[in-house]
């Protein structure tokens, strides 16, 4: 068994240039504490060039001639850079830096202790990319900038860096005027609003929709004992309708109180009378809401509309109406970072290249309609691309993988173009590209060990990602400090992005956090 | 099992030496060496590229025993290919990672390992007057490693995969537990060709 483990393993020869070994000194040894490994990727350029990669394992959907198994799609992976910022597209080679001295990716190990959502007795690993303080490097806040700045600043007509202050400043006073006029509204009085609709709901509203709860429930017992007696009664009629005239025979003795047609007859009545009750009190709830007026003949439907336009405008109600917690404050924040961005940018300064990554992928694939195979292409180019503030913490409980992984990516722009060595010029390449600008993707997976990211393997051989644990015990903490996800394109164009007509306008997908999430792989 | 055929099962090595002219020093060049010479290493390494000893690409092979291999191919029908290196973890009480058919060869010249002293950083957080990062005393020694420039790919390729055995099994195979062997393969790569790799990828102790 040896020989046979002995054969799988290879060997090294490499050349060695012995150095000196020089002892350390105390002093030397006590500045080394061995808390992280820096890494630093200096004038980094990562190409295949002219290298064929082949993705295999990738089935499609169209049955193999009678065989379950999909047919083989073939994808060629023909292009694959990482370099610096400038390369147009991976054709220049133009050196990349990835972190840097003062700023490196780290590999830590940490004390659960360092985080308040995982515990003290478990040690974790953290691979950390480069973390900046200042608003022109930090990605985060320049993204933000960026949402707002919507074109990509330095190209052509995207020179005044306050364009974004001006639209953020927009924004809020916007928040603010709707936050006033409700205050102007209520007289400043937010928190009477608050107790008022409390106690018209508790007093009008809910013993009402008791009643209709009540009436619900009657409905379908009694559609129940018609149906049944229309079963009964031979079923010469459409369920619902009573039997009438000629179906009751002579004088309508046929559907007199003893019989079968008369039972039903009764039951029809009874069923819409209990209709006819809900129907009443549905009626009676929706006047309610529209006729229970405050002081000042406010209805109630129309305080509780302000009451949550209010409550998302400044989160918390309260007696000093500080607005402390809502949109307004979050956007008020926002736009400090935005104004600082905007003020470094107009004195002149310049934030660090980014990097520039791209991959173009040729897949075949077996079109049934046209029984040939035919070639669909991919190309994605990012450009401009920086990832500080990333993160990934891996740590083990109970046997488990368990992960926390927050990914900041921004591009200047990331296009996708499908169209392969068909489009030989410019414009048709650009016709099949859409193009993004200031792209910011920061994804947040996992909370701690309230919600950790799990993956892990079944019994059966699938692979299995899930991301669960939040219930009524912490569901507090997780909302409170859970990060959230977010998603901004500053300007989204299908085909020639010089063409303002094709611009679909900008995307932002704010504040989002998963519950729950699972994932399973399945053999096909 | 004969020497000639461990060669022939394992991947084949070979190192690049470059020998230049050897010429004594002056006292005065040798007190200006500091002993920092660093690594040089050129290589070219090949898995599996016969073949394991487990497993053989069609039926009638035997091992060094005499004993018949089990049949896998790694190619296809009608090309019978002979399976790279497998590897397993079992990262939690469920199932396995496995790295599979890990074969092919490659091979690059050039890539050093030394350390280097620099004496300052640009720090990005702090501004000069006139808007630039500042320079700042750094004055630490890294472990720096040059990338080679040029990877040189030779039928070099693996598969990514999760499974429910750590060992292959064929197709039907029941385990211990009762489960049926089921491998879900994620996604192989297969490479051929030069890629370049340049840069220097720096190591260092941080606080």
């Amino acid at each position: 068994m040896n020989k046979k483990i002995l054969c799988t393993f290879l060997v090294i020869a490499p050349i060695f240039a012995n150095a000196d070994l020089v002892a350390l000194d105390d002093a030397v040894l006590s500045n080394a504490t061995g808390e992280g490994l820096g890494i630093v990727l200096e004038d980094f350029v990562f190409n295949v060039d002219d290298a064929v990669t082949t993705v295999t394992g990738i089935k499609s959907s169209s049955p193999d001639g009678g065989v379950t198994d999909g047919r083989d799609v073939t994808v060629d992976w023909t292009e694959f850079y990482v370099m610096g910022e400038g390369s147009q597209n991976g054709t220049v080679e133009t050196p990349g830096q990835i972190g840097s001295l003062a700023h490196p990716w780290v590999l830590e190990t940490l004390p659960g202790s360092a985080f308040a959502s995982i515990g003290d007795d478990i040690a974790l690993l953290q691979l950390r990319s480069g973390e900046y303080t200042y608003a022109l490097e930090n990605t985060d806040k320049y993204a933000k900038w960026a949402r707002y700045q919507e074109c990509v600043y330095g190209q052509s007509g995207c020179t005044n860096a306050n364009d974004s202050v001006a639209a953020i400043d927009a924004v809020v006073s916007r928040l603010t005027s709707d936050k006033n006029a409700l205050e102007g509204y209520y007289s400043g009085q937010m928190v009477n609003l608050e107790t008022g609709i409390n106690s018209d709901i508790a007093a009008q509203i809910t013993p009402q929709e008791q009643v209709v709860a009540t009436q619900q429930a009657d409905i379908a017992p009694a559609y129940d004992t018609m149906e049944t007696a229309w079963t009964a009664s031979g079923e010469g009629v459409v369920l619902g309708q009573k039997y009438e005239g000629s179906d009751c025979g002579f004088l309508g003795i046929g559907c007199g109180s003893g019989t079968a047609k008369g039972q039903y007859n009764a039951t029809v009545d009874d069923y819409l009378a209990e209709v006819d009750d809900y129907n009443v009190a549905e009626r009676e709830l929706a006047r309610r809401y529209q006729e229970t007026l405050d002081s000042n003949g406010n209805s109630l439907i129309k305080r509780l509309r302000d009451y949550e336009s209010y409550r998302s405008l400044c989160g918390d109600v309260e007696a000093s109406n500080s607005c402390a917690n809502g949109l307004v404050a979050i956007r008020e924040g926002d736009r400090e970072d935005v104004n600082s961005v905007a003020v470094q940018l107009s004195a002149g300064y310049s934030r660090r290249a980014g990097l520039d990554i791209g991959s173009k992928f040729k897949f075949t694939v077996y079109d049934e309609d046209k029984g040939a195979y035919r070639e669909d292409f991919m190309d994605i180019d990012m450009k401009g691309v920086t990832l500080d503030g990333s993160y990934m913490k891996l740590w083990s409980r109970d046997n488990e993988l368990n992960a926390e992984i927050r990914l900041n990516l921004y591009a200047k722009e990331l296009n996708i173009g499908t169209c392969g060595s068909a489009c030989n010029t410019q414009a048709l390449q650009d016709s099949a590209t859409l193009f993004m600008d200031n792209f910011y993707l920061s994804l947040s997976l996992g909370y701690g060990e309230v919600q950790p990211l799990k993956f892990s393997v079944t019994a059966d051989g699938n692979f299995q990602l899930e991301l669960s644990g939040v219930d009524g015990t912490n569901y507090e903490d997780f909302y409170d400090n859970a990060q959230k996800s977010y998603l901004y394109v500053g300007n989204i164009q299908l085909g020639n992005a010089t063409a303002a007509a094709n611009s679909l306008g900008s995307l932002t997908v704010d504040g989002l956090r998963a519950t729950y999430l699972k994932v399973t792989s399945h053999d096909l | 099992m004969t020497i000639r055929k461990i060669t022939a099962l394992l991947g084949l090595m070979s190192s690049v030496s470059a020998f230049a002219e050897l010429a004594p020093m002056e006292e005065a060049e040798m007190e200006s060496v500091t002993g920092q010479g660093g690594v040089y290493l050129s290589g070219e390494l090949a898995f599996n590229k016969e073949g394991g000893p487990l497993w053989g690409a069609t039926s009638g092979q035997f091992d060094e025993f005499g004993t018949e291999k089990q049949v896998r191919n790694c190619g296809t029908v009608s090309e019978p290919g002979e399976c790279g290196i497998r590897i397993a973890a079992q990262l939690d009480q469920g199932g396995w990672y496995v790295l599979d058919d890990l074969s092919g060869g490659f091979s690059f010249e050039g890539l050093t390992l030394r350390t280097s002293f620099r004496e300052t950083a640009l720090d990005y957080d702090v501004r000069d007057a006139s808007g630039n990062p500042v320079v700042e005393a750094f004055n630490k020694e890294v472990v720096e490693i040059g990338l080679p420039k040029t990877v040189s790919l030779n039928n070099f390729k693996f598969t990514l995969a999760v499974a429910n055995s750590g060992e292959w099994k064929p197709n039907g195979t029941v385990l211990a537990d009762g489960n049926t062997f089921q491998q879900t393969n994620l996604f192989g790569i297969q490479m051929n060709g030069d890629i370049t790799l340049k840069g220097n990828l720096l190591l260092f102790p941080v606080n």
